[in-house]
């Protein structure tokens, strides 16, 4: 761990290709520029951790075998019940009908 | 390519079916090659199972048809390092998160897969101040009801079991 303090223009190098800019900061907060080889990701934390958590819980997916996904149509909900929430008005997924499918429980005991 | 202990068990497919991913996917660093599996029923839904991490295998769905306007361009632009140029030549799918219930399937739209379909090469693209999130509610419908079931994914030129050929 290394903390360097800079002013409004100055830069950091990491390594020979990445460069960090402090752009301005104006009280709470701070602009920086990165200037970085293409193929090398930038994220803000937040943004980076809230993929990652959501890869991970995709990747925890229940059910669905392949035949279990089945016919389906999927639309889009209303924004405002993203996340945890009980769900959009309408219908939910209709696992009630495909689990008695069988074949896909091996993953239900979760790691 | 022979995997093993996959969610489907063994998988069997020809390597030249693999998508590599150079920089992994966001908290799965070790997965680095994929292979699309197909259903063959007509379903928006598919699976990318990764090569590395047998137990990985995430659902994938096209997002157009969930969001006509979403920003292809620009994702496309974010693959520049891929040399991954032309839309035609690019599939783009989201993630689909099935969680136990009560709680609701959710589709990530923030961080999309954009994958060329010639250089089967892909990377997992972040749509940073978009007004997309990684938690849009998806709504799983009858399929006799009116919503139109997606039509002509884009990734469906990379499924294994799909003889389809991409138009130029």
């Amino acid at each position: 761990m290394l903390t360097l303090t800079r002013r409004e223009g100055e830069s950091i190098m990491i390594g020979d290709t990445i460069r960090v800019t402090v752009k301005s900061v104006r009280g709470r907060q701070t602009r920086l520029m990165i200037s970085a080889p293409i193929g090398i990701p930038i994220y803000r934390e937040e943004v980076y951790r809230a993929i990652e958590e959501e890869n991970r819980a995709a990747a925890a997916s229940r059910t669905l075998m392949p035949a279990q996904l089945g016919r389906v149509v999927v639309s889009l909900g209303s924004d405002e019940s993203a996340g945890d929430a009980a769900g959009p008005a309408g219908e939910r997924f209709p696992t009630g009908h495909t689990a008695s499918r069988g074949g896909g429980s091996r993953k239900e005991g979760e790691p | 390519m022979k995997l093993e202990k996959t969610r489907f068990g063994t998988l069997e497919f020809p390597d030249d079916q693999l998508i590599e991913f150079p920089q992994g996917i966001i908290g799965f660093p070790n997965a680095k090659r994929f292979v699309i599996l197909e259903h063959g029923e007509k379903t928006p839904l598919r699976w990318i199972q990764a090569c590395e991490v047998p137990e990985l295998a995430l659902i994938i769905i096209d997002p157009l048809p969930l969001v006509p306007d979403y920003p292809v361009e620009r994702i496309l632009a974010e693959t520049e390092d891929l040399g991954l140029q032309k839309e035609e030549d690019v599939a783009v799918v989201a993630v689909v998160t099935v969680p136990p219930q009560p709680r609701t399937p959710t589709v990530n739209l923030l961080a999309p897969l954009a994958m060329g379909v010639t250089s089967r090469r892909g990377k997992q693209v972040v749509l940073h101040d978009s007004p997309f999130h990684t938690r849009h509610p998806l709504v799983f419908g009858d399929p006799t009801g009116e919503t139109p079931p997606a039509q002509g994914q884009p990734a469906d030129a990379l499924a294994p079991e799909c003889q389809r050929t991409q138009p130029k």
